[in-house]
């Protein structure tokens, strides 16, 4: 039991991608089927620009809470406040980050900035962005679950 | 129940604030330069600590008094603090955020940046003290209210 929270600059880019990974959403042997990158693109346009805001992505296979999290360029601070929060309020369940940022590049900033945001163009670039850094995001997650299996405290 | 002063950098106005509150410092006169020195955690927090809520004390109606740095993310991190103890089941209501950034004097920012970001105690920390006295009855009144609207929780309740 416990939390894990991937997070990185946007909530919906690399951080939902890794965390949807390590609850099982997307399978470790091949990409996801198109729909479910649309609705991950639809999940960016939406809340793509909230901050702080945790979200749940779904159990991992011991039943540990997977959630994403944009925090901007502020991630030490939010890790810090959420780590000591805890203590504060006794909450007993390990809490534990993840930083996804390495994984996310410049394409999100760019998606949610540009004049041609959400435009026909933006899906593609979006779709090539996921396409490019699934295996990377892959890569990492598996790597964090083989740490958090050896009991190290990411 | 868990009280948060916050400010941006969790050394001066939130300090200033949890020590009104908590009668370290009085309420109805200007404090002398000297007594904002002896409160505790004035002018102490780190750049690498902002996020951490510190603990003040416990007042007469029983909150504990943290204050909390959150540079210029607070909404980032209430937001967060908020939807992480919604995600754990804690009642929203165990927990009251108060911004003690009230009409900052300038004075007091450029002493904080000059201690806190550039090392410079000497000049910054005497800047802070006395910009924090120039504006002393708006923290004062600040704490004023926050505790009425306690009392008025508690009763409530």
């Amino acid at each position: 039991m416990g939390r894990i929270i991937y997070y990185s600059y946007w909530g919906t880019y690399a951080a939902y991608t890794m965390a949807a990974i390590h609850a099982g959403i997307y399978k470790q042997d091949r990409l996801p089927q198109a729909e479910w990158i649309a609705a991950q693109y639809d999940l960016c346009r939406r809340y793509g620009g909230q901050y702080g805001n945790l979200i749940y992505v779904g159990l991992d296979s011991r039943f540990r809470e997977i959630y994403s999290l944009g925090c901007r360029q502020h991630s030490g601070m939010v890790a810090r406040a959420l780590k000591h929060i805890s203590k504060i309020f006794q909450i007993e369940e390990p809490l534990c980050f993840i930083d996804a940022r390495p994984m996310e590049g410049k394409i999100p900033g760019l998606l949610q900035r540009c004049s041609f945001q959400w435009s026909r163009t933006a899906e593609r670039l979006f779709e090539a962005w996921f396409s490019n850094k699934y295996w990377a995001c892959l890569k990492q997650v598996q790597s964090a679950m083989q740490e958090l299996e050896d009991g190290n405290n990411i | 129940m868990k009280l948060f002063y916050c400010c941006y950098g969790g050394a001066h106005t939130s300090v200033t604030c949890a020590s009104i509150h908590l009668g370290y410092l009085p309420k109805d006169r200007v404090p002398e330069a000297r007594e904002f020195l002896s409160v505790p955690f004035y002018d102490k927090m780190e750049n690498k600590e902002l996020g951490t809520p510190v603990f003040m004390g416990k007042d007469e109606l029983g909150w504990d008094v943290y204050i909390m740095g959150m540079k210029n993310a607070k909404q980032l991190v209430i937001t967060s603090m908020k939807s992480y103890l919604n995600a754990c089941g804690l009642d929203q209501k165990s927990f009251v955020l108060v911004n003690a950034l009230v009409e900052l004097h300038p004075v007091t920012s450029i002493g904080g940046m000059l201690s806190r970001r550039l090392g410079l105690v000497f000049p910054g920390r005497p800047m802070t003290v006395w910009g924090i006295r120039k504006t002393y009855p708006k923290f004062a009144a600040l704490v004023e209210q926050v505790k009425e609207n306690l009392a008025a929780r508690q009763e409530l309740s």
